[in-house]
């Protein structure tokens, strides 16, 4: 079920071969790094805004009330 | 301390009434809303900071609009936190049998309440009572002060699920019991709507909640087969049901697959030998209990071992197809194994394995000995499918192969499953063809499947029916499928008369006495016990399991007991024909049930087992009972008793819709002497069952199993002239279509009467003269010219010596 070689030493099929399995690997390992390097990317967003998200949630009246009142002030005392 | 519904009631009353105020369809609406004006005005003020390089006049009052805005977002998504906390924390049922009745006020009619609710309209529609019929019941209600219940007579036992309140309210309070008995709607029927309206409450809950592990299952992952081999011949033939599974997991559930899922997984979670063999039929549910499988390991609720594996269905029929040209199924396969194997992460699923061994056995290869080595150890767990033809014919007896394989029979589900399933098939189709289904309609589709179509497989056979019904009220520009549509079809398709009794066959059932006694003289006591047992079998009181009918005839020959089953198969089943006739006596040798059932060895079908597949819907008669021998005797008795019973091969052969008459002359000498005695054999019943019992002719547990078991006495004179009327009416209307008329006059019944009366052997006699003296008379006046196609024959005393 595989592709069969042509029988015999055929020196332009093996540096074909060399090529086009080399340009893929290249291509392989440039996706799957930056797919890699995403992933590394996004567990470490998540680890440290977690803790900001918790704090946050702790404080959220306080935060919610300030941010209102702040939105005011500057309605309607503009610099 | 477990809560108790009240107290969560009152903590779940600020969510209700935030529900009510605006609904959480609208307050998604709103907080979408608030986003999107936030980050507007966020990125205008972005815009303007970039081209001025400073924060001028206009832009501090937009930093105002955006901080106000960004506080309204962040309020309305903390209080969808707040919401979701609450209403995700508790079961459907109670959340909805609180939301129906957490406002009704202490003095107010819980009932009047309930029906003005929409969840209440809904159920009530879906149970088949129209909204004309709702409204006049509530005006009446409203007007009638006598009927009232009030909403502070339910206590917290009744608000614990839905079906527990719809029940408190249909047992409570009698008006509303009687409306709803009126509609001829049960308990049950109530329970079972409240399920319909749950899993649609559910399923649009469920599909809300995004951030369930289920639901975040759904979204495929990247990078996830990065560390594992790439499986290049197996893609060619596999499908990868992983990414399958996740797609098409909304619908289709079907609960008994629960059972077989749990059997599945501890099967496939062994460190060794974790092979899993599934036998079914086709349409039972084992390519959709494979999908749920395949759902559980891509979403990662199944133990690390399996995480994530790519669960991939080998098309075994295309694979046959690609290698048997080269004569390579062993090394072709092998390959496939052992690539899956060195990939690592592939649960390997074989469709129609008996099938790719009995090839591979064909082309002189042995494939359960070339995938022992996978079989045996931990590095590729296989999951086969087989239907239980194949298994019996080329897996079960191969001792190594049984024991690398842990045998998993899928389970046929029950009534209340296909309803259940039956809910998700109407979904779609309610919306395509703009139709509106009763529960009522749906669970007698899934009953009908169930009990007159045997042989099938649910729940494709339910949803068969339903498919037919859809299409047929669709075409008849119906709106509604109600139990009566689906009654119809199964009525076309069986032709058993079932639904509504109409008038003519009520009728035909009142009178079936005298139906009967048209055709069959005398035995007046005989005919009213199994008119009787009929009416009692067509009124639906009869047990399920078993035939529609079983009788017993006993009596001389010549009395009607043959015409009587005729009868029974024209008024019940349409026609005469519908009668399957087994003489017993040719069933009396050893191997008589081999003849009946059929043998494994010669692969034979047997007579009984193929007649009944072939005519479901018949009478079966079986002619003198007491010849056949003692083991076919124990059959029918099987038979009689559950309904069913099973073929050579295993198979389940199914007589629930047939009418089981049995004959026998055993004691017909003693009736003939009773009758001698001019008394009635019904008087002298115990007398005769004890000599049928003592003379061992049946044994008494097989006679007890009969619905009935009836006398047939010996015909007097007078009602021999009868039948001998009878038979000559059917005799002059074979002439009629010949274009003769006979008269048949005194002369004649006399004539017959005279050359065929013997009370001894009933009827029997009487065709016989007939036929040697009347129709052999006409027969060569015909030939010799004396009568010709339109002449009236009247027959003279003189012409008869």
């Amino acid at each position: 079920m595989a592709e069969k070689p042509t029988p015999g030493f055929n020196p332009g099929e093996v540096i074909n071969r060399f090529i086009a399995n080399g340009i893929l690997r290249v291509v392989g390992f440039v996706a799957r790094l930056t797919i890699i390097l995403m992933g590394i990317v996004s567990v470490a967003a998540t680890v440290m805004l977690g803790p900001l998200m918790f704090l946050f949630w702790l404080f959220a009246p306080f935060i919610l009330l300030g941010l209102a009142l702040l939105g005011v002030y500057y309605l309607t005392f503009p610099l | 301390m477990k809560d108790g519904p009240i107290v969560i009631g009152a903590r779940l009353r600020s969510v209700l009434q935030l529900e009510r105020a605006i609904s959480h369809k609208l307050r998604h609406r709103l907080l979408g809303l608030a986003a999107f004006l936030t980050l507007l005005l966020l990125a205008v003020f972005l815009v303007g900071y970039l081209a001025h390089g400073a924060i001028v006049f206009w832009m501090s009052r937009l930093l105002g609009a955006v901080l106000i805005v960004l506080t309204i977002w962040l309020s309305l998504f903390l209080l969808e936190l707040y919401f979701r906390s609450h209403y995700y924390n508790y079961t459907q049922s109670f959340y909805t049998a609180l939301t129906l009745l957490y406002d009704c006020h202490e003095n107010k009619d819980a009932i009047t309440h309930f029906l003005s609710h929409p969840i209440g309209h809904w159920l009530l529609l879906r149970l088949g009572i129209l909204e004309l019929e709702q409204k006049t019941y509530l005006e009446s209600r409203m007007n009638d002060k006598t009927s009232i219940f009030l909403c502070r007579d339910l206590d917290a036992a009744h608000v614990e699920t839905l079906s527990s309140l719809l029940l408190a309210l249909f047992e409570k309070d009698n008006s509303f019991a009687t409306f709803l008995r009126t509609h001829e709607i049960t308990g049950e029927d109530i329970v079972g709507a409240s399920e319909w309206y749950l899993k649609e409450e559910e399923r649009s809950r469920n599909s809300e909640r995004w951030w369930s592990r289920d639901g975040l299952s759904r979204i495929p992952a990247i990078a996830r087969d990065f560390a594992y081999g790439h499986t290049y011949i197996l893609n060619r033939f596999g499908r990868d049901l992983s990414t399958e599974a996740l797609v098409s997991s909304v619908d289709h559930s079907l609960e008994s697959r629960s059972i077989d899922l749990e059997r599945l997984l501890l099967v496939m979670e062994r460190s060794t030998e974790s092979n899993a063999l599934l036998v079914g039929e086709q349409g039972a549910g084992m390519f959709e209990l494979v999908l749920d499988f395949a759902r559980l390991v891509a979403s990662g609720q199944v133990p690390p071992p399996m995480d994530r594996m790519r669960v991939v269905l080998f098309d075994s029929m295309s694979f046959i197809a690609y290698s048997r040209k080269r004569a390579s199924i062993g090394s072709d396969l092998l390959n496939v194994m052992t690539e899956a194997a060195v990939a690592g992460n592939v649960i390997l699923v074989i469709e129609e394995f008996p099938n790719l061994i009995e090839s591979a056995r064909l082309e002189g290869t042995d494939i359960i000995a070339l995938m022992d080595p996978f079989l045996s150890r931990p590095i590729l767990p296989i999951i086969a499918l087989s239907d239980a033809d194949g298994f019996h014919a080329s897996l079960e007896q191969d001792a190594s192969l049984m024991r690398r394989f842990e045998k998993l029979p899928i389970r046929e589900p029950n009534e209340h499953e296909v309803t259940l399933a039956l809910f998700d098939e109407v979904r779609m189709r309610e919306a395509h063809f703009g139709l509106f289904y009763t529960y009522q309609g749906l669970r007698e589709i899934a009953q009908g499947a169930k009990r007159y179509f045997p042989g099938a497989v649910l729940p494709d056979k339910a949803v068969d029916i339903l498919e037919e019904v859809t299409t047929f009220v669709f075409r008849a520009g119906g709106t509604m499928v109600d139990r009566d549509e689906v009654l119809k079809i199964i009525e076309k398709k069986t032709g058993i008369p079932l639904g509504k009794m109409a008038s003519g066959e009520k009728e035909k059932l009142l009178n079936l006495e005298s139906i009967l006694h048209e055709r069959v003289i005398g035995q007046e006591e005989g005919i009213s016990a199994i008119a009787r047992t009929m009416r009692r079998a067509r009124s639906g009181v009869t047990n399920e399991k078993r035939p529609f009918g079983s009788f017993l005839f006993l009596g001389p020959t010549g009395v009607g007991k043959t015409e009587t089953a005729k009868a029974l198969a024209a008024i019940f089943f349409g026609s005469e024909d519908r009668m399957i006739r087994l003489d017993m006596s040719e069933y009396n040798d050893d191997n008589a049930l081999d003849r009946l059932l059929g043998t494994f060895e010669s692969e034979k079908p047997g007579v009984l087992s193929s007649l009944l597949r072939a005519n479901p819907y018949a009478v079966l008669l079986l002619d003198e009972l007491e010849k056949g021998s003692r083991e076919v005797q124990q059959l029918f008795l099987q038979i009689i008793d559950e309904g069913e019973f099973k073929d050579a091969r295993g198979k389940t052969v199914n007589a629930r819709t047939t009418l089981i008459i049995a004959t026998s002359n055993a004691v017909a000498d003693s009736i003939y002497s009773i009758v001698l005695r001019k008394e009635k054999p019904e008087d002298h019943r115990e007398e005769l069952i004890a000599e049928i019992v003592e003379r061992n002719i049946f044994a008494p547990e097989l006679l007890n199993r009969f619905d009935a078991m009836v006398f047939y006495r010996t015909l007097t004179q007078a009602e021999l002239g009868q039948v001998a009327n009878l038979m000559l009416k059917s005799f002059a209307a074979r002439l009629k279509k010949k274009g003769l008329t006979l008269v048949i006059n005194d002369v004649l019944l006399r004539h017959v009467i005279k050359h065929g009366y013997d009370p001894k052997f009933g009827a029997r006699p009487m065709r016989r003269a007939i036929q040697d003296r009347i129709e052999d008379l006409i027969a060569r006046r015909l030939i010799s010219g004396n009568i010709k196609r339109g002449d009236v024959v009247a027959l003279t005393e003189e012409d008869l010596v």
